[in-house]
């Protein structure tokens, strides 16, 4: 009974990751290529991706570097759910807590990125990291550690 | 028991102790050291006055009654002020000594090498505040060891006190061994937390008397800095734990510092650092629910200062069959010395963490007070709730009664209480038709369900009951044969010498665990200097940076990581609640508005339902 339970919340706790994964990924492929769109546009224009002083490229540049981040996600996830292997865990546990840190940049460096939208990926960001770190999930992901 | 039993029985259990190479005091007898000293009387103005110089100190001049004015504190001085080539001359002399004796201590990978990034920092801060905390003069661990070197020239045996306790009440004896040394060098020394003059060890073995009239040893605690309770307390039979030569258990001390281990091996002392009194309840909380639901160890989320307790065995030793005998010199509450003075054994530092002050007697607390170790032996290994070996059998059988008499009370509950719920079943089965019957049967209903809860509680208890007897049974059962005794049941956190961590790169990690701090330091100043807007994001990218380098080093990236991601998931949570309050605040509201109404409609249906 018990064990089942344990199954059943091992299932729901990784599908919940890989659903926001997932939900992350598709939204990400959209602002990578918008992003990635304008930082070419601005290398053609200045012969660099990003001028001294220019926030708005920052920001794009961030945006860009985050959404890329994500797609690699979108390959973990992927992995994850049909390995369980330990680096995947690892690798998405970093890229997880990359994309919140690059959130909290945004927020206190670039008032411009402080849209309702970013704020929508930092709290995807902490349920997602908050799954990860469940203990079920890191002794499945993490077992030979544990031992 | 008579003094000439009590004293064959300290001679016969007197522990060995096994010192580390480097250690340059061994126990000694007071009345040397006392020779060594001066009596002085610190004021509470500050000012400071020599009542007997040093040479003329006796132990009659000690405790000779003296009239001093309130909050003085009184100390004795066993090291001096020393001109500067003095104290190269006495350095050196101490230096060519060890060197002569084969007695020096060898360095192995360093302490900081040992802990992470955060520990550094915070022992870089202690490190600074040895410069404005009063503390022991750099010179006197090496004016201290020339002493005892002098004195211990001679030296034919080591010095024990022995204090014996009973209990009467519960059968135990305990003998009570207390150690002198002339200073403690574990700072200067060993990297370690303090230096003070003098120092008060402790070790005891607890004894009873057996049913054919001999003593039989159950029990041993050694003192370890300010540790007591259970987790002192090994079984004397537990020979994974207990070394034993002879009747003689045996000590490994740790260098400079004098504690007391079971097992040697150096052991690494994570000191907590204090935090603010308002702040520890929300820290307790917040530190026991991640421990509790996520992967992130008590250990990993307190902010620690690392020491470490070298206590290898490999030098000079003491006691049965040692390097050098020792003597037990009887103590007690008669003992003048022990009870009259109450004053500190060494230098008074006005360390305000009093860790640079030098300890008072056997007998009593810095401040006067009694130690719960003289006062209490049993309590202070957590033995005062255990009963001797011969007598558990008896009390065993008396609580076996005791339950049983429990169990027949709840059996008698649960047969009322279902008594009464057949009654109320029936009650309602006859009102079910009757409209008008409404509020007889809701009050009806209600008992019911308290009856039934009551029901279940008592249930509870009567299983609870029984699996009690059955495990007494099983204990009983388990004692008549003569069978295993649970050594280590009563141990919550069992001291182990730590294992040398692994290490990618040795060398250049313990370079690294070196020059980080300082490194990290530079980086931060940098940061003021050039990016002095962002200040607060560019300590935070440096100091996740360094952590990672640190775990990668360490084979911690996982566990690195997840205290990172969890800072971060913390930091990203107030961010968001510092915008999003309102919104947060109305969800809550809304799902309590739902939850109420929900509740209240369920209720409601249920009295419909009745009125059917």
């Amino acid at each position: 009974m018990a064990m089942q339970f344990e199954k059943n919340s091992v299932r729901r706790s990784i599908a919940l990751i890989v659903g926001i994964g997932l939900f992350y990924c598709v939204v990400f492929c959209y602002r990578a290529f918008e992003a990635g769109t304008l930082l070419w546009e601005h290398y053609l224009k200045y012969g660099t991706v990003i001028t001294s002083g220019d926030r708005e490229s920052a920001v794009t540049l961030l945006q860009f570097t985050q959404s890329v981040v994500y797609m690699f996600s979108l390959l973990m996830i992927l992995y994850l759910f049909l390995k369980l292997k330990r680096a995947s865990y690892v690798i998405l546990l970093t890229l997880v807590s990359l994309s919140l840190g690059i959130n909290i940049i945004e927020h206190f460096l670039f008032v411009e990125a402080r849209t309702p939208w970013m704020y929508f990926v930092m709290f995807l960001g902490i349920i997602m990291t908050i799954s990860l770190l469940q203990k079920h999930i890191q002794d499945i992901f993490l077992r030979e550690e544990t031992r | 028991m008579t003094t000439s039993e009590q004293q064959k029985l300290l001679e016969r259990f007197a522990p060995n102790i096994r010192f580390t190479k480097g250690e340059a005091y061994l126990p000694a007898d007071i009345f040397s050291y006392l020779k060594r000293c001066s009596l002085v009387a610190h004021y509470s103005g500050g000012e400071e006055k020599e009542l007997v110089p040093r040479g003329r100190l006796t132990p009659e001049e000690l405790t000779k009654e003296r009239v001093l004015p309130k909050g003085t504190v009184l100390h004795l001085r066993l090291t001096e002020d020393v001109t500067l080539r003095e104290a190269v001359v006495v350095r050196n002399r101490v230096a060519a000594w060890k060197k002569s004796h084969k007695n020096r201590f060898v360095t192995a990978q360093g302490r900081l090498a040992r802990v992470g990034v955060v520990s550094r920092v915070i022992d870089a801060l202690f490190s600074l505040t040895l410069i404005l905390r009063g503390r022991v003069p750099g010179l006197a661990s090496n004016l201290a060891a020339d002493v005892f070197i002098k004195d211990a020239k001679h030296l034919k045996e080591a010095v024990y006190y022995g204090h014996v306790v009973e209990d009467k009440e519960r059968g135990w004896i305990a003998l009570q061994y207390w150690f002198f040394y002339y200073f403690n060098d574990w700072r200067s020394g060993f990297s370690g937390v303090n230096d003070h003059e003098s120092d008060w060890e402790m070790a005891t073995v607890y004894v009873y008397k057996n049913k054919k009239g001999t003593y039989t040893p159950e029990w041993v605690a050694f003192a370890s800095h300010d540790f007591h309770g259970d987790d002192v307390r090994r079984h004397y039979l537990d020979t994974d734990e207990v070394l034993r030569v002879g009747t003689h258990p045996v000590i490994h001390a740790g260098v400079g510092s004098h504690a007391s281990y079971f097992r040697q091996g150096e052991y690494l002392a994570n000191f907590p650092l204090p935090a603010p009194f308002f702040l520890r309840g929300t820290i307790d909380a917040f530190v026991n629910f991640w421990s509790k639901h996520f992967s992130i160890g008590k250990d990993h989320l307190r902010v620690t200062i690392p020491f470490i307790d070298y206590a290898r065995g490999d030098g000079i030793s003491v006691g049965y069959k040692e390097d050098l005998p020792v003597k037990v010199i009887p103590i007690s509450d008669t003992t003048e010395w022990v009870s009259k003075y109450k004053g500190l054994w060494g230098h008074f530092a006005q360390d305000p963490l009093s860790g640079e002050d030098a300890p008072a007697g056997p007998k009593y607390n810095r401040d006067g007070s009694v130690r719960l170790a003289w006062q209490d032996p049993f309590a202070f290994s957590g033995l005062d709730a255990v009963p001797v070996p011969s007598r558990v059998l008896e009390q065993l059988k008396k609580e076996y009664l005791h339950i049983q008499k429990e169990k027949e009370t709840y059996e008698k509950e649960i047969e009322v209480l279902q008594r009464k719920i057949s009654q109320i079943s029936l009650r309602l089965n006859a009102l079910e038709a009757i409209t008008e019957a409404a509020t007889l049967r809701k009050g009806l209903n209600d008992e019911l369900k308290q009856l039934k809860k009551r029901k279940e509680t008592a249930y509870t208890s009567y299983q609870a009951t029984l699996l009690l007897l059955e495990s007494i049974e099983k204990k009983i059962a388990i004692i008549q044969k003569g069978g295993a005794i649970d050594m280590r049941g009563h141990i919550a956190n069992l001291a182990k010498p730590t294992d040398i961590q692994v290490i990618r790169f040795a060398k250049a990690a313990e370079i690294w665990a070196s020059v980080s701090i300082g490194l990290m330091i530079l980086c931060l100043l940098l940061t003021v200097l050039f990016f002095p807007s962002n200040l607060l994001m560019a300590f935070l990218v440096i100091i996740y940076t360094f952590s990672i380098l640190e775990a990668i080093i360490r084979k911690r990236y996982v566990r690195t990581l997840s205290a990172i991601a969890l800072s971060l998931v913390f930091i990203s949570s107030l961010i968001l609640l510092s915008i999003y309050w309102k919104i947060l605040l109305l969800s809550i509201l809304a799902i309590s508005a739902i939850y109420l109404v929900y509740e209240n409609i369920k209720e409601l249906r249920a009295i419909f339902s009745s009125e059917k």
